[in-house]
């Protein structure tokens, strides 16, 4: 009996703190559906009314289900990652129907794939005629990946939200676990105060340039907003199918490195340089990885575009090579090469090294995806750590630190969930691989696809279409999804879904 | 600039440990653009080295 109270408590709280944050998300509607008033956009303006309205019902039936013992249910550990995991699923749905609606999307799981390549600021898809989309479902695809960036459960709990209890748990179940402040809410506060500084002084930056490449003010302001919303949020996202090349813009490629390397940099390093650190850039193990990589990657990609003459010169080489190369390590996604010229002009040696990049990403608690710089860090710092205790005597104890914010003890159980971490992106990223292949996709090409996707970078090799696979669609939402989740909160999910199932069939 | 650092320390998020004043975003900002900057152009002479 008292096992059976405590199953219903925990869906009541699962079902209450799930329905604030679809409604929170839902809500967020409210800016495409203005947009749509004011450009006369008829019919994406009846599909927005129509999705909010089923965001919002479904949302207060999901806090009403929980309502009533809300005051006396504590939110435990397996609680904030559900709610966490559920909340994205839930709202890839619900998010998805202003697309179906649209016309622009061939199935609704289309749609999905799309939603969920906002969210997750991976950059993929599948959506039809880009260029005659209406402009507020556009501006409602850069919503969701800017909000997805800082995540949806952080805008809960920054706008929402009066109460901390249990904030904590949830706000880690979305993949971020570091505390900037003591309090959870005012960390989320200061994520989204840092994105929100960002956003007026990127759009305001990207309105400038647009101007003068030749774009009318009001167009410039739009495709500044569009363009910083998917550069901060690592998203890859444009406002046009030729994405970066639509600009043919130097000055306009160089502002969005600056701007998706800012953003794929940690909150908490952020936060340091605002209070006047300034060793922190290079004291911090995160940026050494970050940055020791970048230098690595990129230094291979030019190698290996200059062994094949690919491009005419330096500038060049710059432009499309370590522009690429960038974009796939902060894992970006903003393209100005086509797909198929990274298949049939790049060379197998530097798609093999955009992979790895891909895999690395950008650092953790930012908008980034990959397995993240702080765990190659950590992992190669673990490693040196246990080749200098087996050259020290045995009798002697020595303790290993490394910076991240503050100094650290390197102890064994961060060695081993940062490589766990890493080893369940490698098993997400082969099986995508293997899947590709048996789909008949040459292997460099599915491996790339599989990298973009597990690291929520958002590149194209020109696997992902509308005539892919309806199994290979899926796995990449998945894969998007475990991706930018980080793993843990997932299989809670799934570990509490199968603990449902098999109460249910006990008592049967 | 008095008045925008009053109206940060009076705005609710300050309270709550979140009190930039301007200065402090901007030279923050600044500094993070600079280390992009520096690394962008660190690129480019390599890329023209290789």
């Amino acid at each position: 009996m008292k096992q059976s109270k405590r199953n219903i408590n925990d869906l009541k709280v699962i079902s209450y703190y799930t329905g604030y944050i679809v409604i929170g998300t839902g809500l967020l509607m409210i800016i495409p559906i203005l947009i749509a008033l004011f450009l006369q956009e008829k019919e994406p303006l009846i599909d927005f009314i129509i999705s909010i309205n089923i965001s919002l019902i479904i949302g207060f039936i999901l806090m009403i289900l929980g309502h009533s013992n809300k005051e006396k249910i504590y939110v435990e550990w397996k609680h904030g990652l559900v709610i966490a995991s559920l909340s994205w699923i839930m709202l890839m749905i619900l998010c998805a129907i202003p697309y179906y609606l649209s016309n622009h999307m061939v199935s609704f799981l289309d749609a999905c794939f799309d939603v969920m390549s906002g969210f997750t600021t991976t950059g993929v898809f599948l959506l039809q005629d880009l260029d005659h989309l209406s402009v507020s479902l556009n501006v409602w695809r850069h919503i969701l990946t800017f909000v997805g960036g800082q995540g949806m459960v952080v805008l809960a709990l920054t706008f929402l939200t009066s109460k901390t209890q249990g904030a904590y748990k949830m706000y880690v179940g979305e993949g971020k676990d570091i505390a900037l402040l003591p309090n959870t809410r005012n960390t989320t506060r200061l994520i989204w105060f840092i994105s929100l500084v960002y956003l007026i002084i990127g759009t305001f930056v990207f309105w400038v340039n647009g101007i003068i490449i030749g774009l009318n003010p009001l167009s410039a302001l739009y495709h500044g907003f569009c363009i910083f919303a998917s550069a901060w949020s690592t998203g890859g996202f444009g406002p046009m199918s030729q994405n970066m090349l639509y600009y043919h813009s130097f000055s306009y490629e160089i502002v969005t490195v600056i701007f998706f390397m800012i953003g794929a940099l940690n909150f908490g390093f952020h936060y340091t340089v605002w209070r006047g650190n300034k060793k922190e850039i290079y004291k911090n193990i995160e940026m050494q990885s970050f940055f020791i990589t970048i230098m690595i990657t990129s230094f291979l990609v030019v190698m290996g575009l200059n062994k094949f003459d690919v491009y005419p010169n330096a500038i060049a080489t710059f432009r499309k090579g370590v522009y690429g190369l960038l974009s796939a390590h902060t894992t970006t996604g903003f393209m100005n090469v086509y797909a198929r010229q990274f298949a049939l002009e790049w060379g197998d040696f530097s798609i093999v090294v955009m992979t790895i990049a891909m895999l690395i990403g950008g650092c953790a608690c930012s908008t980034a995806g990959g397995f993240k710089a702080l765990r190659v860090g950590i992992v190669f710092k673990g490693i040196i750590a246990d080749i200098k205790k087996s050259l020290v005597s045995e009798n002697r104890v020595k303790t290993f630190k490394y910076h991240h914010i503050k100094d650290q003890v390197l102890d064994s159980d961060v060695v081993k969930s940062s490589a766990l971490i890493i080893l369940c992106y490698m098993i997400l990223f082969i099986g995508g691989t293997l899947l590709g292949c048996f789909y008949n996709y040459p292997i460099l090409e599915s491996a790339f696809e599989s990298a973009s996707v597990t690291g929520n970078v958002g590149l194209s090799i020109g696997v992902t279409s509308i005539t892919m696979p309806q199994v290979l669609k899926i796995y990449y939402i998945v894969a998007m999804y475990l991706g930018r989740l980080e793993f843990i909160s997932v299989f809670v999910l799934i570990g509490f879904a199968i603990g449902g199932v098999k109460k249910i069939c006990a008592r049967k | 600039m008095l008045k925008i650092k009053k109206q940060f320390t009076k705005n609710k998020w300050s309270k709550s440990e979140i009190s930039f004043n301007l200065k402090e975003i901007l030279t923050g900002v600044l500094r993070e653009v600079l280390y992009m900057s520096i690394l962008i152009v660190i690129l480019l002479v390599m890329t023209k080295l290789v």
